[in-house]
């Protein structure tokens, strides 16, 4: 009953999803195609934080992919979309390399030197003013699809699509069995045959071709790159904030937290510019306060715990 | 048949050598003890056998072929399972998805053949409670979990590193029923133990560490009579 209810669900909301933009106006289409970037954004973070490894290279990845994607686009003429997977192969390159160097690392280690690398990242981007256009960033002549909105729409719905997917077959196969091993005791995961260093990498490699693609996207949707806004914090830390809220390890923690957030950011900015930014951080602080495991992460531990009180009681 | 065997194998930790030169055999389907005061090097030994430190000289040959430089997990592939001292199962997992772990990935199984294997094991080791998050089991079950993981990983030698420690007389005695039991399906198994009654029933052999070197091996009423181990427990007489 409950296994063939689930696939229809599932299948009925990809269908509203797809044709959304035919019911709602233009505000709420572009409210929505931000939230689908930020979630692709947490989502492919918390990829990485349930191998117990907190990353914050987010930006970095994410500006790689939005530069990748305009220069192409610009200098060599490739079509946007080519462009896009472009970014998403070149990260992937990059992914690779660094990852044999930061894998090493663990814990606070591992987290300042991904930070350190997206501001790498940005500096050399700064220093190549004839490739990147230095400080002042780069425009491109016309934005993605001649700017049809619904056909962006489309374009991120399936990234968005794409990373629940990756991210559900991580949680369901033998990945979700490594990950969780590795993330609560190396030790356990090598003696019991686990490929530490291989799962490490490829987690990371496909969480930061991920971010590297939405930072591709997102710069075609909007035609400009520079490193301050391509490199911003905010791409790191709203992301890391939605995922925390929503409820970290859980690919439905992710989602909820980035609809939670994005519509209250959006919302509140209406009622009062600029100060909607406090009750923002309220928001946060609170549900952080009295749901530590985030509003998913809370709810599931409360029904599994009812679970078990009333199965020991029948026993 | 010879199925481990170490060559002069050496550890140095800076300037304590924690193993000296341990020269060690286990046939198959053999029960070894190994015994020692603190500190002798049992754990360091069990460490360089199942990889996760690696020996400054010496030669550990597993089923024919040189493993000393391999890593834990081909080791732990190969067939050399172990169990840890202080248990450690995987928080946020139940015991059973605790040996799942073993299946999948020590003996290369998908999920489906994993679960089935990992849950004759439950049966075997008869785990209660296999639905529950490990916080919520007894020590002896958590034991039990730690064996049924290596176990899953389907090992030819199975390395118990003090599996006795912190069981009550009664919990020993299922235990100790429970490793003859794995005998005589055909593992080979080496045991760590400081409770003497229980290499008494257990071993086959037992071999004597005192700061990282055998001092004495042989069956257990012979090892027990050596003037080197008295001397080594109880100091010597004036």
């Amino acid at each position: 009953m409950k296994k063939t209810i689930f696939p229809i669900i599932t299948i009925l909301a990809i269908v509203l999803l797809i044709f959304l933009p035919y019911f709602i106006g233009a505000y709420l289409l572009h409210v929505l195609m931000t939230i689908f970037i930020y979630m692709t954004l947490a989502l492919s973070w918390d990829m990485m934080l349930r191998t117990g490894q907190l990353s914050f290279g987010v930006a970095g990845f994410f500006g790689v992919g939005a530069y990748a994607s305009i220069i192409t686009c610009s200098r060599f003429g490739f079509n946007p979309l080519v462009s896009i997977l472009f970014a998403g192969f070149f990260v992937a390159l990059i992914a690779l390399g660094l990852g044999f160097a930061v894998l090493k690392l663990r814990d606070i280690y591992f987290s300042v030197t991904t930070l350190a690398i997206t501001m790498v990242f940005s500096v050399i981007i700064r220093n190549m003013p004839r490739l990147t256009g230095g400080a002042s960033g780069k425009v491109i002549p016309n934005v993605i699809f001649n700017g049809d909105s619904t056909k962006t729409y489309w374009l991120i719905l399936s990234l968005a699509l794409i990373t629940i997917l990756i991210s559900e077959v991580f949680n369901r196969t033998k990945i979700h069995f490594a990950i969780n091993s590795i993330r609560n005791d190396e030790i356990i995961a090598r003696s019991s045959g686990i490929n530490i260093f291989g799962y490490l990498l490829f987690v990371f490699l496909i969480s930061s071709v991920l971010q590297g693609m939405a930072g591709a996207i997102y710069t075609q949707q909007y035609g400009f790159v520079s490193p301050e806004t391509t490199f911003s914090l905010d791409f790191l830390l709203l992301p890391m904030a939605m995922a925390l809220v929503g409820g970290i390890y859980s690919t439905w923690g992710s989602v909820i937290g980035a609809l939670v957030l994005g519509f209250a950011s959006e919302y509140l900015k209406l009622f009062m510019p600029y100060g909607h930014l406090i009750i923002y951080g309220i928001m946060i602080v609170l549900i952080i306060l009295f749901l530590p495991k985030g509003i998913y992460g809370t709810t599931k531990d409360k029904i599994i715990t009812h679970k078990i009180e009333k199965k020991s009681l029948s026993e | 048949m010879v199925i481990l065997k170490t060559i002069n194998l050496v550890k140095k930790f800076g300037g304590l050598v924690a193993v000296n030169g341990v020269d060690l055999e286990i046939s198959e389907r053999e029960i070894l003890g190994v015994i020692g005061p603190n500190g002798a090097g049992k754990t360091t030994l069990v460490n360089l056998i199942s990889g996760l430190i690696f020996p400054t000289e010496g030669e550990i040959i597993f089923d024919n072929i040189n493993v000393e430089s391999k890593p834990a997990h081909v080791r732990a592939k190969l067939g050399i399972g172990r169990t840890f001292q202080l248990v450690r199962p995987i928080q946020g997992f139940t015991a059973f998805e605790n040996i799942v772990v073993g299946a999948l990935f020590g003996a290369n199984k998908n999920l489906k053949q994993a679960k089935q294997l990992a849950s004759e094991i439950c049966d075997l080791l008869e785990i209660k409670r296999r639905d529950y998050p490990v916080d919520k089991l007894t020590v002896l079950d958590l034991k039990k979990v730690e064996i049924g993981r290596a176990l899953a990983s389907e090992p030819k030698i199975l390395l118990l590193d003090e599996v006795m420690a912190g069981l009550n007389s009664d919990e020993t005695w299922q235990m100790i029923h429970l490793v003859k039991s794995l005998k005589e399906r055909g593992l080979t198994i080496a045991v760590i133990e400081h409770v003497m009654g229980v290499i008494k029933e257990l071993t086959d052999r037992v071999i004597v560490l005192e700061s990282g070197k055998i001092i004495s091996q042989g069956p257990y009423e012979e090892v027990c009579k050596d003037p080197n181990v008295i001397s080594a427990y109880l100091g010597e007489e004036d």
